[in-house]
């Protein structure tokens, strides 16, 4: 027999446990805690769902930013800082969490502007889509795969259902990239300038910033990949 | 150096030249991040979202930074790591619930490394899973570990939405007794 007080606690904990198995914060309160044993069981059996579950690229990039040159305001809360014992209010956190981390690695350098990305294409009468000879399932999620449509080399990288592709060649100096598996990144090797995988930005910078990997037009026909190329 | 290229701002540059640009990632930042990497695993197992687990390591590299700077060695990052995790996640639950640590039975052992950092928690929900009556058991699997939303549990066991929102609590009240012993 079910008593309606049940009934609420068991509305209670189902909302908690939809918000966490949708990747969502666990919104436990004061009020749950009779409960903190089912609750905290709700969030193990959570977390033993996905396997070995990986720090997404985005975050790892954040977690980089902040661990090399302090680059967090916009994603350090009040919380996390309290937290860390930082003691800083969260109007400070940009200034005084940077002054915190600068010298950590690196001498902190001021921002300067990163030029825009281009998109590179063959003029119109060169310009025809290649097959790459890929489907969509012959590339893994978030690993760049090197493929060339004539005299456009590109990396395609895959997103979930979706396909992006960028050039295959350093905006600082015309040298091939290679991807390095460990780090994520796409490594130029001739001067170590690193390029994220996600959007071709460039995660670090010489004495002059460099623009991000330019773009490359893919579409799926017929299955089958094809990059604009010659 | 001719014409000033390779190092600081506001030298002239000269055509052709080349610049030393910095490594992608530094050694000891490279340390770091691998170990968040364990560290996020180990936390994402025992909040079981990823909103909670990304505040919640980002945290812990927070607290690294000062051991970092002070150039400590790969061993003695982990272990600070690992013991910052296992203090945030207690501070993590201690306010959700408004209890003291001492009042919360928590699992927050530390696997050591060489092992992955999930499996021994993927074992431990097996073992409580296993000590479940049979329809708790199946419950949970569907709804935790299958993916199964709880309108489509209710149909798999063949009972209402309200029923199984009760077994729900029921059986996720026996897991976490089973658990306390185990």
């Amino acid at each position: 027999m079910t008593e309606p007080r049940e009934e609420r606690n068991a509305e209670r904990i189902d909302r908690i446990v939809g918000d966490v198995l949708a990747g969502r914060h666990l919104k436990a309160t004061p009020s749950d805690a009779s409960d903190h044993g089912a609750i905290q069981m709700a969030a193990r059996l959570a977390g033993s769902r996905d396997g070995y579950p990986r720090m997404s690229p985005a975050f790892r990039r954040r977690l980089t930013r902040l661990l090399q040159k302090g680059e967090a305001p916009e994603w350090i809360n009040r919380r996390s800082a309290l937290v860390a014992g930082l003691g800083l209010a969260a109007g400070a956190v940009g200034g005084a969490l940077a002054t915190e981390l600068a010298g950590l690695l690196h001498p902190a350098r001021p921002e300067r502007g990163t030029p825009e990305r281009g998109r590179m294409e063959p003029r119109a009468p060169l310009g025809r889509w290649v097959d790459t000879g890929l489907t969509l399932a012959d590339l893994d999620d978030g690993v760049p795969r090197r493929v060339t449509a004539g005299a456009i080399g590109a990396f395609l990288v895959r997103h979930g259902e979706q396909v992006a592709a960028m050039s295959a060649y350093c905006t600082h100096v015309p040298c091939e990239l290679a991807w390095l598996a460990d780090r994520n990144v796409l490594n130029c090797p001739c001067h170590n300038l690193a390029f994220s995988v996600e959007d071709g930005r460039p995660m670090s910078h010489g004495p002059q910033p460099v623009p991000a990997l330019p773009t490359v037009k893919v579409r799926v026909q017929e299955g089958r990949l094809e990059v604009f190329g010659t | 150096m001719p014409g000033g290229v390779g190092g600081e701002h506001g030298q002239s540059q000269q055509p052709g030249e080349l610049v030393e640009l910095p490594a992608p990632l530094t050694p000891p930042v490279e340390i770091a991040l691998d170990e968040l990497e364990f560290v996020y695993a180990y936390i994402f197992a025992r909040v079981g979202n990823r909103a909670d687990a990304e505040d919640l390591t980002q945290q812990v590299a927070l607290k690294a930074i000062p051991r970092l700077r002070s150039g400590a060695g790969p061993a003695a990052i982990r272990s600070y790591l690992f013991a910052t995790a296992r203090s945030a996640l207690a501070t993590f639950w201690s306010a959700r619930f408004g209890l003291p640590v001492e009042e919360l039975r928590m699992d927050v052992s530390v696997e050591s490394r060489q092992h992955e950092p999930t499996s021994e928690s993927v074992e431990r929900v097996d073992r409580i899973l296993s000590q479940l009556p049979a329809n708790y058991r199946k419950l949970l699997e569907l709804r935790f570990l299958r993916g199964y939303s709880l309108k489509e549990v209710a149909a798999e066991l063949g009972t209402t939405l309200g029923g199984i929102k009760v077994m729900q609590l029921r059986a996720l009240r026996a897991a976490a007794r089973v658990g306390s012993n185990d």
